[in-house]
């Protein structure tokens, strides 16, 4: 069995023999236990989700005959047409069939009606796309900020790291609920008692049902609640930072500020991507939060998803939506690591 | 100080198997018995109920009859508990043998369950002693998928106190009447420093809850069930638009603005702390608001409301909606004759009258309603005795399997115009679409029955 | 890394943390620094002490407005209520094996993955990552039919095997991507000090990568764990015949109050309070491993 030590010689000559077949026939083993896993829970019910977006299936329905659509899924989720309407007709009157109206502007003189084969999607993507980027950019920050703060070295910091970690801890369908009763619309609910009592309001807001407020309540209890996981990874990252560097450079004569943008910044951004990637990912799939907090009146991508597939039991048309939401995901995902450059680090 | 290397590279390799070995454990001590010559009948609990009550009827069941029987125990929301069941009963399972379903899920459900009409006759049952509308719901195409368990109707609860207090001599006959009165006492009740008082609250989250209260309102106008049984399309007409326009106005003028997102038990909240002069919502909110089934606990309304029917509108009565829970036979259980047997016995005139005593539920059987006894126990229940005939069903059995489809097309209509996103023409024109487009084609649009107004007659008992 | 040729070498040292004299700006900075942890503290606690105030009040104090932060009459009803049924305590046994076995395999089999991944060289890296990732991208809802039909024909249903192996469709990923990110960012010496005691590949995995990656480690094993604790969709969705291995998630859901369509609040309440303090606990007893700081003499020279 050739040592390891044989294997990390064949580095040294990694210029002429770009790949050595022991550093493949190691990885090949390393990866395999992970590849049968995935393959024997993971496989089946995506290529399952792929091909059913492809048919009209019901959900549990037994019996019933199944066809192939190809991509008229697809179709109806992503049709939208623009229609002028006339001063004297209703909406109601000028869609096509299999329309719906989504929403209506002036362009000029004419009312223009943009009309979309399933307005609630669209409406759920951009509640998402909205949550997403407020929420992952609020963690984000504070996030940075939190590890930065739990990594000084003060008294407590063993209770403050715990703390930092309870709204994580709670399970999400409880916190959910938690914060539910925390923006009830009346003073019982603690939003609305400690913002009155610092004479911030006047009188009880409705957090859930006002369009305005909704999707900024939902995005404080997201950031409340995953703040902590961000600020994890980024203290772990920020723990393997040695502190050599920083004391050389404040004996070189660094303020705070450059130190930060310097040595922390630069050193931490493979971790800050990790973190964002996967932040971002939890964000486009949010669902229990959604679910509680919102149920059917805000949809997000996931919460959309559940209402084709369980309440009107459409099998075929949710796995297209999931697909969607899938290739939504992965084109963020492709575009954070090019934007970045990670490509560039992940060397052959 | 540290631990040795050598301690700590021993924990950590035990830390797997045990680890293992303790799932494996777990699995193991906690899996079914499997007893060749004995089994345990399956109960499918539906969500909102508690299931020690039903636990001990079983057991009952069990002292009785000397057959095992036991509940599941599902997700406690609509949505995610009938979707569990849909799936288990996709695969054919044989996991459950009796099933405890919701009021608007028989159309749903109908091609897995067993036909109880041959079950009835070969016990001499009597159905009769069921409220008729809640029993003709079950029966689907002919075929009978399951008995009424419990009942459960729309009520209008009000604040005996608060109406004396301002002038008023009986709860309000008309949705226009309760629009005034309520608005009298919330201004009353804002000027002596409660700002936190409401006049009316009740369910208008985008939810099934909501389909509900709409259509209370829109069949109490005249406005008809949304789809009628003769399979017509009849939500978009002059009355159910009224009635729609009224509710809107009712947010934040006499219901509070989150009104939109409250569900049952929200609206209770608010009205058993005191801010409310009217609620609508079902009968479990009397109990609580006595102090809870032994009436100890302490609440601001104790013995300071009632109940009544709701209000009427342009028809001239009200409509309060069905709600309730059916129990049916899974056409996949092992043991289908004790499974009915089981069945028969939860239903039967002897459990439904101390179910009534012990769980508080409206039971389905007319007769307990009047009983001595449970009067002594619950006063409120012969006020009752009409709702479970009065009651409006919402139109599932017509819609059948797409039922959920249509509900979440009506109430998501509804909501949008409660919360000032559209005007109610707009919003019910498009549901008529929609409603076309689920139903296809073997349904039609069309008018609501003009005798759907006088349908709500109670029955005499 | 030559990170000081960006760092003005003219500015004259004012003194900062490491010189004697303390500046107003110091103390400004130590001061806001305390302020905004105390606000920070605020937002993340707070909600928790919510919780356990509101498990100690009574339902009618609980409705009432305005708030009140702490209970009138303090009532262990609630507690009562919870601890008096088997479901949440079993509930969190079930749990912690269900975390605590996912995290073993997904910590060994990401770890392994995340090695291969980010210090061998071979052609495909990049696709195998990306399809590893790729599990992840799925929302749960989509998958969940075809994941039923494959945990009941594999016989998982009903059982605590059915939730590892769903979990770890989620765990492994994240463990690969986070750990292989970490190892990515160690110099390559490492392992050339080790090759010259000829040490063959576990043994170097063990000896010398484990403790330099052990707060990458314990992070992303509790990362994973808290996942796996928190998750419910699948949970509920595969114990529904099984109430006895349902997790604590599904137990506290489940919740019911004394009469039906009533949401005891307090009760959920104080479920919360008792599941989440043996994790605290937990975490307290763990949190000195995830600050464990790489030892300057393994980097320096």
């Amino acid at each position: 069995m050739t040592t390891f030590a044989a294997a990390l010689r064949d580095t040294a000559r990694r210029e002429r023999f770009a790949h050595s077949t022991r550093q493949v026939r190691l990885a090949f083993l390393l990866l395999l236990p992970t590849f049968v896993v995935l393959a024997l829970v993971a496989v089946y019910p995506l290529l399952r989700t792929f091909s059913a977006s492809l048919t009209d299936e019901q959900f549990a329905q037994p019996g019933q005959t199944v066809n192939y659509i190809g991509l008229s899924n697809y179709q109806k989720l992503l049709s939208v047409q623009f229609i002028e309407l006339p001063a004297d007709k209703r909406p109601a009157q000028v869609l096509p069939t299999g329309y719906y109206l989504f929403s209506r502007f002036q362009f000029g003189e004419k009312t223009i009606l943009v009309a979309a084969a399933d307005p609630d999607f669209i409406h759920s993507l951009l509640n998402t796309i909205a949550f997403a980027m407020l929420s992952v950019g609020a963690e984000m920050i504070l996030g940075l900020g939190l590890a930065m703060l739990v990594n000084v070295h003060f008294r407590g910091q063993g209770m403050m790291r715990a703390i930092m970690l309870i709204p994580w801890v709670i399970p999400t369908v409880v916190s959910a609920q938690l914060w539910k009763w925390i923006l009830f619309d009346n003073r019982a609910g603690l939003l609305n008692d400690v913002l009155f009592r610092f004479g911030l309001i006047t009188q009880s807001y409705a957090w859930r049902a006002d369009p305005r407020l909704q999707i900024i309540s939902i995005a404080l209890v997201d950031i409340w609640k995953t703040t902590p996981y961000v600020a994890l990874i980024l203290l772990a990252g920020l723990q393997m930072i040695p502190r050599d560097l920083y004391e050389a450079a404040a004996v070189d004569g660094a303020t705070v500020w450059e130190r930060f943008t310097n040595i922390t910044l630069p050193s931490l951004r493979p971790i800050i991507l990790l973190a964002l990637i996967f932040r971002t990912l939890d964000a486009l799939r949010a669902f229990d939060i959604f679910a509680v907090l919102l149920g059917h009146d805000v949809l997000s991508l996931a919460t959309y998803d559940q209402e084709k597939l369980i309440n009107d039991h459409t099998y075929g048309y949710a796995a297209a939506v999931g697909v969607v939401i899938f290739i939504l995901i992965f084109v963020f995902t492709v575009l954070y690591m090019t934007v970045f450059h990670v490509d560039q680090e992940v060397r052959e | 100080m540290m631990t040795s290397k050598k301690t700590i590279r021993a924990f950590k390799v035990c830390c797997i198997p045990i680890f293992v070995l303790c799932s494996v454990l777990l699995n193991v001590l906690q899996a079914q018995p499997v007893r060749a010559d004995s089994f345990t009948l399956k109960l499918w609990l539906g969500d909102v109920t508690n299931k020690q009550p039903i636990k001990d009827l079983l057991t009952q069941f069990t002292k009785d009859t000397g057959i095992q029987a036991d509940v599941t125990v599902a997700a406690q929301n609509t949505t995610d508990n009938l979707s569990q069941l849909e799936q288990l009963l996709a695969t054919q399972s044989s996991d459950v043998d009796v099933i405890m379903y919701d009021v608007i899920n028989p159309g749903l459900l109908a091609p897995h369950l067993v036909d109880l009409n041959p079950v009835i006759k070969a016990a001499n049952f009597d159905t009769t002693a069921f409220f008729s509308r809640l029993f003709q719901n079950n029966t689907v195409n002919g075929k009978l998928v399951g008995l009424p368990w419990f009942v459960d109707a729309g009520l209008l609860y009000y604040r005996t106190d608060l109406l004396k207090k301002y002038g008023f001599s009986a709860p309000p006959k008309t949705w226009d009447e309760l629009t005034q009165m309520a608005q009298v006492i919330q201004d009353g009740e804002r000027k002596t420093g409660n700002p936190d008082f409401w006049g009316y609250v009740w369910q208008g989250d985008a939810y099934e809850g909501l389909t509900c209260d709409a259509l209370e309102w829109q069949y109490s106008d005249g406005g008809g069930s949304i789809v009628e049984t003769n399979r017509i399309i009849s939500v978009n007409n002059p009355q159910t638009q009224a009635a729609l326009e009224r509710a809107a106005k009712w947010v934040g003028t006499i219901s509070p603005p989150g009104v939109t997102t409250y569900q049952e038990d929200d609206a209770r909240k608010v009205w058993q702390a005191g801010n409310a002069a009217f609620m609508r919502n079902w009968p479990y909110a009397y109990v609580l608001g006595q102090g809870g089934p032994d009436g100890t606990q302490e609440t601001k309304i104790k013995g300071l409301f009632d109940v009544t029917t709701l209000p009427s509108g342009a028809s001239g009565s009200g409509a309060a909606a069905l709600g309730g829970w059916q129990l049916g036979v899974s056409a996949y259980s092992k043991h289908p004759q004790e499974a009915a047997q089981l069945l028969l016995y939860l239903v039967g005139p002897k459990t439904q009258k101390s179910n009534a005593i012990n769980l508080d539920w409206l039971p389905s059987d007319k007769s307990v309603y009047q009983d001595k006894e449970v009067a002594q126990v619950h006063p409120f229940m012969p006020k009752l005795a009409g709702a479970g005939d009065q009651a409006v069903p919402r139109p599932s059995t017509v819609t059948g399997a797409k039922y959920t489809e249509v509900s979440t097309a009506y109430y998501s209509a509804v909501h949008d115009v409660l919360s000032g996103k559209t005007d109610a023409r707009s919003a019910l024109d498009d549901l008529e679409v929609k409603l076309q487009n689920i139903l296809g084609s073997n349904f039609t649009i069309g008018e609501p029955p003009v005798e759907s107004t006088q349908n709500a007659t109670p029955a005499t008992s | 890394m030559n990170v000081t040729t960006n760092i003005s070498r003219r500015r004259p040292y004012s003194g900062g943390v490491y010189g004697k004299k303390r500046t107003t700006t110091y103390y400004l900075g130590r001061i806001s620094l305390a302020a905004l942890l105390l606000l920070v503290i605020f937002y993340l606690a707070f909600p928790f002490y919510w919780a356990l105030v509101s498990a100690l009040k009574t339902e009618n104090e609980l409705i009432q407005p305005p708030a009140t932060y702490w209970p009138q009459t303090i009532s262990l009803e609630n507690f009562q209520n919870v601890l008096s049924s088997p479901e949440i305590l079993r509930g969190i046994l079930n749990s912690a094996v269900v975390a605590g076995t996912v995290v073993v395999l997904s910590l060994i089999l990401g770890s392994f993955s995340a090695y291969a991944l980010g210090r061998l060289h071979f052609r495909g890296k990049r696709p195998i990552l990306y399809v590893i990732l790729s599990m992840t991208l799925f929302p749960q809802i989509a998958v969940l039919p075809g994941l039923f039909k494959v945990i009941a024909d594999l016989g998982l249903y009903g059982n605590l095997f059915g939730l590892i192996a769903t979990y770890l469709m989620f765990a492994l990923p994240l463990t690969t991507w986070v750990l292989m990110t970490f190892y990515r960012n160690l110099p390559d010496e490492i392992e050339q000090a080790a090759l010259v005691d000829g040490a063959t590949f576990f043994q170097t995995f063990y000896l010398v990568l484990l403790p330099l990656t052990t707060p990458a480690l314990v992070t992303t094993g509790l990362l994973a764990f808290i996942a796996a604790w928190n998750e419910f969709l699948f949970a509920s969705s595969f114990t529904v015949t099984n109430p006895s291995v349902q997790t604590v998630t599904v137990a506290i859901a489940n919740f019911r109050g004394a009469v039906s369509h009533a949401e005891p609040f307090g009760e959920i309440m104080a479920a919360t309070i008792i599941v989440t303090v043996p994790l605290l606990i937990l975490v307290l007893i763990f949190q000195r491993r995830i600050v464990y700081g790489l030892t300057a003499g393994a980097v320096k020279g």
